[in-house]
């Protein structure tokens, strides 16, 4: 166990720089740049022959560091404590998220406006899970697959035996996971989401419409291929698709240490004090908004 | 201060009533020939022989009133201002993991097992890994909202020894505190499918002359899901205990105790009993048929005006005769009030 302090001073809204892999880093023989990335990595899937579970099923069981910070999932410069980094937007011309014309409005100035999900300690949702602060820990049995975060103690249940999503009704932090094994790849089907939560700092948005397509696949024991499928009719004029990287966590007795996300929490107070108010999601800015 | 106004939205999974139109079929468990699932056949074992202890599990709240004269003398005065105060610190009301809280031991939660490590997921998004490689506890670890837990099987009992807790969490709703020298020794046993009794032992001796603890029985619960209940700082739906215990006023005993009797009637499709009796200068309500399985639930009535009290966020209003003695009382929902006779 570390011995070092169990409470993680990781206010929501800053990644810890440790996990920012620099310009340069490689996994898998491949550059972690998204696109690159997606163009060496996935080619290697192919032909890689994962370690199994005992039931059969390619191991992922174990500690994972995300290989990009949740800052910003398009491209960026340094700012004060946080480090520029790619996009990982992989198929839109300009590798940029294809927001309809009222939702790149609303964007603008959306940080402006409404206080960071993650600043008040809510669950990342999905697919900010993938690229949530701290460590990430992936334990699988037969008919689940679970995805166990540090930040804000904060876990998602994907079932592998997948029947069909909750009721529509239902929202979700989290959302609703459905998986099931494509080959050597997860494929998680992602519905139900409350549309409270963000993709990153930046305030780049979607609606509770959101509907995700995740790909988890082993490049080699060491390294995870992330791909998300995003589409959300409401907010972008087409699906598009991001694409992370987890590397292994080798550190001999390492484990997840516990954020209690709460606990001295003044993130929110400041926010508040300069007049930003709880993001209400954006069907609801849409509706009433300014 | 405002942060600590911490509102509960519970937003599925906490009653079965709510969960009853999550209509989904339990994989691969045994159902009789009608297709009901069989909760009392065979519990199953894991292909290393051992019981499987997995599945979704909740359970009546387990009585925990702890004796004062097996506590230190501060424990006692903790929990004495912690009811002055309305319970307002628990973490649970303050957006914090409950830990050791033996209130939260039958709360839904979905337990996984694998051969290395068994982890216990809460509907509200805390969670524990219960180590099973062999590992031993530290001696001195570094202290934690949920502590730090390994496991061993005793025959088909799973033993599960934690430390490491920091001092803020409570050992039950009343707020009984602990030192971060406490222990606590868990014995789960899953008798067939659909019941798992788990035996709890808290051993502190820098607070607790004695070890002592409880036994909770969760029943599995099928053809379900447990979704998410996520604790917000701020809502329109429920303001909590917190926010009430704000805007309390004084209401003298002599009219408190115009209220204490047992009152009974229908909630919905199910029989409620509120038995409202009086705790020094406080009203207690124990609220009975909250849920399909219920041990019965307590909240202290914090008085608003001198009719008026807030119950854990449901307001509650005594209706009075001439004479000032309560006839009645009126459980107010969102949906409208229910109205429960005072019992004869």
């Amino acid at each position: 166990m570390k011995t070092t302090a169990a409470v993680l001073i990781l206010v929501a809204s800053a990644g810890s720089a440790s996990a920012q892999a620099p310009a340069t880093a490689t996994a898998a023989g491949c550059p972690l740049e998204p696109m690159k990335f997606h163009a060496c990595a996935l080619p290697k899937t192919k032909t890689f022959n994962p370690p199994r579970t005992a039931d059969g099923r390619p191991d992922m069981n174990g500690y994972w560091e995300r290989a990009f910070t949740s800052q910003d999932i398009e491209e960026h410069t340094a700012g004060l404590g946080t480090q520029a980094g790619p996009s990982l937007v992989i198929d839109t011309p300009d590798r940029k998220i294809p927001y309809q014309p009222w939702a790149l409005d609303i964007k603008k100035d959306i940080v402006e406006r409404f206080i960071s999900p993650m600043a008040s300690c809510f669950p990342p949702g999905v697919p900010r899970h993938a690229i949530a602060p701290a460590s990430h820990q992936i334990l699988q049995t037969p008919g689940y697959v679970v995805h166990l975060l540090e930040y804000s103690h904060a876990y998602r249940i994907i079932p592998t035996a997948a029947g069909p999503h909750v009721a529509g009704p239902v929202t979700l932090w989290q959302g609703d996971s459905r998986g099931h094994w494509e080959g050597n790849t997860l494929v998680v089907d992602v519905t139900n989401s409350n549309g409270l939560t963000w993709f990153d700092n930046a305030g780049n948005f979607f609606s509770d419409a959101l509907h995700v397509v995740e790909r988890f696949t082993l490049v080699d024991p060491d390294t995870i291929h992330y791909e998300a499928r995003i589409d959300d009719p409401r907010v972008y004029t087409r699906p598009w698709t991001m694409v992370s990287a987890f590397t292994r966590n080798t550190e001999p007795g390492f484990e997840l240490l516990e954020q209690a996300c709460y606990e001295g929490n003044r993130a929110v107070e400041g926010a508040e004090s300069v007049g930003l108010t709880p993001y209400p999601g954006v069907t609801n800015i849409r509706g009433g908004g300014r | 201060m405002r942060l600590l106004l911490a509102a509960l939205v519970l937003l599925v999974g906490t009653s079965s009533g709510w969960a009853q139109w999550l209509d989904r079929p339990t994989p691969n468990i045994p159902r009789t020939s009608d297709g009901k699932p069989n909760l009392a056949a065979p519990a199953p074992r894991g292909a290393d022989g051992h019981l499987d202890l997995t599945g979704i599990w909740s359970g009546p709240v387990p009585e925990t009133r702890a004796d004062p004269a097996n506590a230190q003398p501060w424990v006692n005065d903790l929990v004495r201002q912690r009811q002055r105060e309305y319970h307002k610190g628990r973490p649970l009301y303050n957006c914090l993991p409950s830990g050791p809280e033996a209130d939260k031991a039958a709360a839904w939660k979905r337990i996984l097992q694998t051969p290395t490590a068994i982890t216990i997921l809460n509907e509200d998004l805390t969670y524990r890994v219960i180590h099973m490689d062999g590992r031993e506890l530290e001696a001195s670890p570094a202290p934690s909202w949920m502590g730090y837990s390994v496991g061993r099987w005793e025959g088909d009992t799973l033993v599960v020894e934690s430390n490491g807790f920091n001092e803020k969490t409570w050992l039950s709703r009343y707020g009984q505190s602990h030192t971060d020298a406490l222990r606590v020794t868990e014995r789960y046993r899953r008798s067939d499918v659909g019941h798992l009794r788990v035996e709890v032992i808290f051993t502190d001796p820098r607070a607790y002359a004695k070890p002592w603890g409880y036994a909770a029985d969760l029943a599995l619960a099928v053809d379900t899901e447990m979704l998410e209940s996520i604790c917000e700082r701020t809502s329109d739906e429920w303001h909590g205990g917190p926010v009430a215990a704000d805007t309390a006023v004084s209401v003298v005993p002599e009219v408190l105790a115009r209220y204490v009797g047992v009152y009974h009637g229908m909630y919905g499709e199910n029989k409620r009993t509120i038995e409202v009796s009086l705790s020094g200068d406080q009203l207690i309500a124990k609220v009975t048929g909250a849920a399909a399985i219920d041990g019965g639930e307590m909240r202290s009535l914090i008085p608003q005006t001198e009719t008026v009290f807030d119950g854990a966020g449901i307001i509650y209003q005594f209706i009075v005769g001439d004479n000032g003695v309560a006839t009645a009382l009126d459980e107010i929902h969102i949906s409208g009030p229910s109205r429960f006779p005072k019992q004869p």
